[in-house]
């Protein structure tokens, strides 16, 4: 048995939580770059120059052109927001279905938890790129229909782990005690149980994240991502594959945009854990 | 919590990356005298009927060296004799007398004489048998045996076009005895024919292995086998080629030419194909019924640059509505890219740039919705990008739906009430070369344009003019008229532009210097009938 988590760690780790901090100020840049990508992009994404196709790196493009000429950098920069808004929209959408699935299931037992439970443990046989492929290919190729394979990928395994943890915390006896001073079920769950569940909800949250990156880019790559010309990360690595061999800095400028951000994500959560929770940390 | 390390996700962006390299097999070294074809598309069936040769073009390129049939088209899609030896149209276009080859046998040791050849014609006028190519062999009405070596065909209306029929790959002769022998259902794992390779072994959706027909009317051919090997991915095609594992490779991607035309070891073979691609405009949309705008949209765009730059030389721009090497094509214009006209020209239909650029008449944005696949036609996707920025510069609004090949056709092919776009990528591939059939499949009135289209008016164009010229084209006994008739149509359509056409991709294919007589027809398939091996 895990001992309740309190709101805030009692005391900090010594030293500078250096995952945490690679993580924010690399998630700060790619937030910047999403907001601000026109203004800070050298060329326009979408100009193209025919007479300038799949040129290597140079002193005008810095990574180069792409298969229509256009500015590798640029593109890669003003396509952060797809990619980004379509992670965080997904992950604050599980974020949402998940914790409501999981606290009902949790909380209530019974006849709900099975039917919610039985529900996740079907959905979790399909492994999740799978099910984002299927759900992807009936909403069609859109920022939108991304956000909802992803988001729909992500509920179930998060709506177990909140289950799991709603069980452990409804034991406790600040619960009872709310209990027999005759509090709504509806006010125990939210003032009381998820407080004391966010840690692990958020950090679980940020690493989905991470995954979220990764899964949109991969439908992007399989042509399922948004519609050009717009500069999705994956769907331009999708796009500039048959260029491989002729034109490899096409794939590698996508390639290490987005294992950045994935990085980003991962020691965002990763250094969140070493603060919350320390004990977990080898 | 197990604690995750930070490089699974860096890991598994770099595995992305990593996603089309395919299992390379090892490839066995090429035996003399063998030729093996490294294919881009498996051969999965070898039956004329059921469903035709698939898949495709790859069961085709098999199944032209594997049958023979009554005519066949040359290296310029002329129609050539093949097993009948000589043929006569009648003046009313609607019946046909064939002198055979005589003496020919199938591989299994029967005679392929008038009685096979009827066999055949029926089998593939048979509804049932044969569900695919129907608007080939629909016209065929009967077959009469006159001796042994004289067969008449008759049609049941004037079918100008049934040389084509014959010539096509559908029109391969099998043994009558292997159907009665393998059934229906079977033959197309054992097929029979009278070609100059027969069967040794067939692993379908791998391996195909075909050896010399000692047998064969016209001696033996060049190489004493081929082993028809299916290889997706198009750099491991050329990494077969390149190590020899294979002499023949189909369908490079043109922007791998590069890496194999430095190779002194290795011919390039290519051809332009039959297929143009081209924007079909919904003429069903108030806007796009004004030829002016249609005229405007096709000056906008930099076609003969795209055929440059995106397919590296590899295709060119169209000069008529059918592709350079269809029978009956004819130049009747050329494209031009001259946006000052194009502007001109829209400025003259009406329209004026609203606030954002974008032009309106009426209060009516000139947004287009435009549909275009991912990885049906060459590029697909490069080119609709620049189309739509090339629109955008003289003031078009067009939106680019990209849809997945599978769920691709469907769209194109709705009722009016359904349609979705209006402008939509297409090309038709007419596989008997036949410029009338092109023609009439794409622009002949459909019976009602608020149903779907009769065949690929997808349009909805409709000009009494073109029908009738189609008429005379198909149904005149003179070949002269005909063609005229056909020139005339293409000339007509051409100024009608229906289309906003594109470019005419070339199909490339590859062989290693000891293969020689390789040939790339213009309808796609990479023929070896005449090649051979030192």
């Amino acid at each position: 048995m895990h001992e309740v988590t309190p709101a805030r760690p009692a005391r900090r780790r010594r030293g500078v939580n250096v995952f945490l901090w690679l993580g924010v100020s690399l998630l700060a840049v790619f937030a910047l770059l999403a907001l601000f990508g026109e203004v800070v992009a050298p060329h326009d994404p979408n100009a193209q120059d025919l007479f300038a196709m799949l040129e290597p790196p140079s002193a005008a493009h810095l990574l180069g052109t792409d298969n229509v000429g256009r500015d590798i950098l640029s593109r890669i920069i003003v396509g952060t927001r797809y990619t980004l808004s379509i992670a965080l929209a997904s992950v604050l959408f599980a974020g949402i279905g998940g914790v409501a699935l999981g606290a009902i299931a949790g909380y209530f037992g019974g006849v709900t938890d099975r039917v919610v439970t039985g529900i996740i443990d079907l959905l979790l046989t399909v492994p999740n790129i799978v099910l984002a492929i299927a759900i992807a290919s009936v909403a069609g190729s859109s920022a939108t229909g991304l956000t909802i394979a992803i988001t729909a990928s992500f509920i179930p395994p998060l709506a177990r782990l909140v289950r799991g943890r709603v069980i452990e915390l409804a034991q406790e006896d600040f619960v009872a005690a709310s209990i027999t001073v005759g509090m709504s079920h509806t006010r125990i769950l939210l003032r009381h149980i998820l407080p004391n569940a966010a840690t692990v909800i958020i950090i679980e949250l940020s690493l989905n994240a991470g995954q979220a990156v990764l899964i949109g880019s991969a439908l992007g790559f399989l042509g399922l991502g948004v519609q050009p010309p717009a500069p999705e990360w994956g769907t331009m690595l999708g796009a500039s594959r048959e260029y491989l061999t002729m034109a490899p800095h096409l794939v590698i400028a996508p390639g290490i945009a987005i294992s950045l951000l994935v990085l980003a994500f991962n020691a965002f959560g990763d250094g969140l854990r070493d603060v919350f929770d320390p004990g977990s940390s080898s | 919590m197990q604690r995750r390390t930070l490089l699974t996700g860096a890991a598994g962006a770099m595995l992305l990356s990593a996603l089309p390299a395919t299992t390379l097999r090892a490839f066995a070294q090429t035996s003399q005298g063998v030729i093996t074809f490294g294919q881009s598309t498996a051969v999965l069936t070898l039956d004329p009927a059921h469903g035709a040769f698939t898949g495709y073009p790859g069961g085709y390129e098999a199944a032209l060296v594997l049958f023979d049939r009554l005519l066949d088209f040359d290296a310029d899609m002329t129609i050539v004799p093949q097993l009948a030896e000589s043929y006569r149209m009648s003046d009313d276009l609607k019946s046909c007398e064939l002198k055979l080859r005589s003496g020919v046998t199938f591989h299994d040791g029967t005679p392929c004489d008038a009685a096979a050849v009827k066999f055949n014609i029926e089998r593939m006028m048979n509804k049932e048998i044969n569900t695919t190519n129907r608007p080939l062999w629909d016209p065929i009405s009967g077959v009469d045996m006159v001796d042994d070596t004289t067969i008449v065909i008759r049609m049941s209306a004037p079918f100008a076009q049934l040389p084509n029929t014959l010539a096509h790959g559908s029109g391969a002769i099998v043994s009558p005895a292997a159907i009665e022998k393998f059934g229906e259902d079977g033959f197309a794992q054992n097929p029979v024919g009278a070609g100059p390779y027969r069967l040794d072994s067939f692993n379908a959706g791998q391996e195909l292995v075909l050896k010399a027909y000692d047998g064969y009317w016209g001696g033996a051919p060049g190489a004493t086998g081929i082993v028809f090997r299916f290889i997706a991915e198009p750099a491991t095609r050329i990494n077969a080629l390149t190590t020899g594992a294979v002499d023949v490779i189909d369908a490079v991607p043109v922007h791998l030419v590069g890496q194999l035309s430095g190779n002194a070891d290795i011919e390039i073979a290519r051809r332009p194909g039959l297929r143009p691609i081209g924007l079909a405009f919904n003429l069903t949309r108030p806007a796009l019924q004004d030829v002016k705008l249609r005229k405007a949209l096709n000056l906008a765009v930099p076609v003969a640059t795209i055929a440059e730059r995106v397919f590296f030389g590899f295709a060119k721009a169209p000069d008529s509505p059918l592709a350079f090497d269809a029978i009956g094509h004819r130049t009747v214009g050329e494209t031009v890219f001259d946006q000052a006209k194009a502007k001109a020209l829209l400025a003259e239909a009406g329209y004026s740039a609203g606030a954002d650029g974008i032009l309106e008449k009426d209060g009516e944005k000139l947004s287009l919705s435009f549909f275009a696949p991912d990885g049906l036609f060459p590029g697909d996707v490069a080119v609709a990008e620049i189309v739509a920025a090339s629109l955008r510069q003289v003031g078009v609004d067009a939106a680019i739906n990209k849809i997945e090949k599978g769920a691709y056709w469907d769209h194109l092919r709705q009722d009016k009430a359904n349609l979705a776009w209006d402008m939509a990528m297409f090309g038709f591939n007419p596989s008997n070369a036949s410029g009338t059939y092109h023609l009439a499949s794409l622009f002949k009135s459909n019976a009602d344009d608020n149903g779907k289209p009769d065949v690929w008016n997808i349009a909805r164009y409709r000009n009494e003019k073109v029908d009738a010229l189609l008429e005379t084209a198909s149904s005149a006994p003179e070949e002269s008229a005909r063609l005229d008739a056909l020139g005339e149509a293409q000339a007509l359509i051409w100024e009608d532009a229906p289309y906003l056409w594109l470019q005419i991709n070339e199909n490339v294919s590859a062989a290693g210097k000891s293969v020689s007589g390789l040939g790339v027809l213009p309808i796609v398939f990479t023929t070896l009938r005449n090649a051979s091996k030192a």
